[in-house]
């Protein structure tokens, strides 16, 4: 039995027996009470949401009552009116211009490099796009007008364009949230934000997890798929379907050629050997993730889960253990894929394009505590540098609590130390050495070191460990 | 049977609704229950989401899909009455008494397991803790969850890693602690 295994049978169990039998007494008459003094919304209002729709509301207008029409037209003029643009289904995809190698970024307002972007979620589970200086100050939400789900910042490297991603917070026909999510590049101190239309059209379902090229001009990001069944692959469960699957892409922002890079497509619930009908096994939501350039931007790091083998049963015995990620690497054109690690992620490349830093979590097994007071779990969660090759794996840290690596300009690293909900910044050289926490405020959930305005700022003062 | 509720619920039909209520109120209670750690704001968490429900059924176009919604609305809803809570800056959520608890394992090792998991989770954010109950309480797959918390995939699968990762130092943090207070070794 593995830890990991372990750990979810005992959560498993621990939840089975705190969760109450019955609910209080008198709740479900207070529900049925209420809710019968409240009048059900109609129907196409609850599809509206109330949010923007840039690609639906063209499409659904036809269905929808006058007075909608009419409230449509306002949202979307006022949208149009704050420089968000509306991107027709007549106009096929058109770039955004963006800086030519050799010409200088196409915004002038550029931002202060040391600033972080992050998601605030104040209105679950929508999250909205926050930035603040990196000592804390000036923390403020870009677009408050804009609305949907924003998700996934990411600095272009010169620090003058924010790209994040946004759907319509909407509610879809099946009870879920319908928005696909699309890629937006904004100027992080000024107007609103610009479509970047990366052709995602079914079997695509979503592009996300993008990352700029060193020098601004190319975007890798992971492209999620809903393939339809074939006999071959006939879908998951028990009734034929379509199948999840993910590939890493790649969008030069010059031209918007948009290229699929087809040997990195990984496909959810596969068959194996005898079955005709995937499990609940093989559907474990395996995909790519994290993808980066190496800094001459002719090959892509990322992480792609690898699927357990279900017919070896001395894995895992009773439950399965969670797919793990491992590190890859693939040449910008899709040639010459590899694994270089077993495990682990996220990868980032060093600027001399020498070797790739990554985390790795490992769950040990419960042990005693020294002194005997109970028992406990060893988490870890280490950093790691390995060769693009994938040869001479070197461990940095051994403190089992730093994650979220990401390389300076100068080769140095970045990366978190400390609890997920208060993470602290430390630098440290490429070999582990000389690991320092930089004074500042702790990080703001989910604003990890690997942003590479993070890794322009100056630290304004050190302190020895 | 089901299905048939949600049609008639669909266009108006109260008694409709009261039904499907009467059948998801326990289970809804107690993913509420878990996410919070508190019989009261469980309980408005669920009113709020079932009152939510009947507000918005009028736009549900998959009858099929009525219960997994029910599970997105409560959780939304858990995240609401959490956060008027951390306003509120009332004193430390108290753990009400388990209705009915399940006897566990006679095993002492697991008791105090167990006892560790209840402080760990508690110190968890209740996004965090979502997270673990969507997973391993109801045992969703992972594309499922993300869409009932509203985020991609890969999103979910960091903060599962988290919360998990988080749950387990928790676990350890606490026990270095009673080493330390009981004289151990940290």
């Amino acid at each position: 039995m593995t830890s990991e295994r372990e750990f979810g049978v005992l959560l498993r169990s621990w939840f089975d027996a705190s969760a109450p039998s019955t609910q209080p007494e008198g709740l479900l008459e207070s529900v049925v009470t209420a809710t019968a003094h409240t009048r059900p919304r109609p129907g196409w209002l609850v599809r509206l949401g109330g949010e923007p729709m840039p690609d639906q509301t063209r499409a659904g207008l036809n269905r929808f009552a006058p007075l909608a029409l009419a409230a449509t037209a306002v949202v979307v003029a006022v949208l149009i009116g704050i420089g968000f643009l509306v991107r027709s289904p007549n106009v096929g995809p058109s770039p955004v211009p963006g800086p030519t190698r050799s010409s200088a970024p196409e915004s002038t307002a550029r931002t202060t490099p040391a600033m972080f972007a992050y998601i605030q979620t104040t209105d679950y589970p929508w999250g909205r796009l926050w930035v603040a200086n990196v000592d804390g100050t000036g923390a403020h939400e870009l677009f408050p007008d804009l609305g949907g789900n924003q998700q996934a910042p990411v600095w272009s490297p010169d620090g003058s364009r924010l790209l994040f991603s946004w759907a319509p917070a909407t509610v879809g026909g099946d009870g879920y949230p319908d928005g696909r999510f699309q890629f937006y590049l904004t100027d992080a101190s000024g107007p609103g934000p610009r479509l970047l239309d990366t052709g995602c059209v079914a079997p695509c379902t979503g592009d996300s997890d993008a990352a700029f090229s060193r020098d601004g001009t190319q975007l890798v990001f992971v492209r999620s798929l809903l393939l339809p069944p074939t006999p071959e692959r006939p879908g998951p469960g028990k009734v034929p379907g379509p199948t999840p699957a993910s590939v890493i892409a790649t969008i030069d922002l010059l031209t918007g050629r948009v290229v699929e890079l087809a040997s990195t497509m990984i496909v959810d619930c596969p068959l194996l050997p005898g079955q005709r009908l995937p499990g609940v096994l093989n559907c474990a939501g395996l995909q790519n993730r994290d993808p980066g350039w190496s800094a001459d931007g002719t090959e892509i790091v990322f992480t792609q889960d690898v699927p357990f083998d279900i017919n070896d049963t001395s894995m895992y015995g009773e439950l399965p253990p969670l797919p793990g990620p491992a590190l890859f690497v693939v040449d910008a054109d899709g040639r010459n894929l590899h694994q270089i690690s077993p495990t682990g992620w996220p990868g980032d490349w060093s600027p001399d394009g020498a070797r790739i830093v990554f985390q790795y979590s490992a769950y040990h097994d419960i042990v005693p505590n020294p002194g005997g007071t109970g028992w406990g779990y060893t988490p870890s969660s280490d950093l790691y540098t390995i060769r693009p090759d994938g040869t001479d794996l070197r461990q940095l840290t051994s403190d089992g609590n730093s994650y979220g690596p990401g390389w300076t300009s100068d080769g140095r690293i970045l990366f978190a130390k400390g609890p997920f909900d208060e993470p602290r910044l430390w630098i440290m050289d490429a070999d582990g050495s000389n690991a320092t926490q930089l004074i500042l405020p702790p990080l703001p959930l989910g604003a990890l070191p690997n942003q590479p305005a993070i890794a322009a700022l100056t630290p304004p003062s050190q302190s020895t460990p | 049977m089901q299905r048939d509720l949600v049609l008639r619920a669909s266009a108006g039909d109260h008694a409709a609704f009261s039904q499907l209520a009467t059948a998801a109120i326990g289970g809804l209670y107690r993913i509420a229950h878990l996410i919070l750690r508190d019989a009261e704001l469980a309980n408005d968490a669920v009113q709020n989401a079932l009152l939510a429900a009947w507000r918005d059924v009028r736009g549900l176009r998959d009858p099929d899909r009525f219960d997994a919604w029910l599970h997105r609305l409560t959780v939304r809803a858990c995240y609401r009455v959490a956060r008027n809570e951390r306003r509120r800056a009332s004193a430390e959520v108290q753990l009400l008494p388990m209705q009915d608890l399940r006897s566990v394992d006679d095993d002492q090792r697991l008791l105090a397991v167990r006892d560790q998991l209840e402080g760990g989770f508690r110190r968890l954010s209740p996004e965090a803790r979502a997270v673990l109950v969507l997973h391993y309480y109801l045992d969703l797959p992972l594309a499922e969850a993300a869409d009932i918390m509203g985020i991609p995939l890969g999103t979910m699968k960091s903060r599962l890693n988290r919360a998990t990762h988080a749950l387990r130092a928790a676990l350890d943090a606490q026990d270095r602690a009673s080493a330390l207070s009981t004289g151990g070794i940290a």
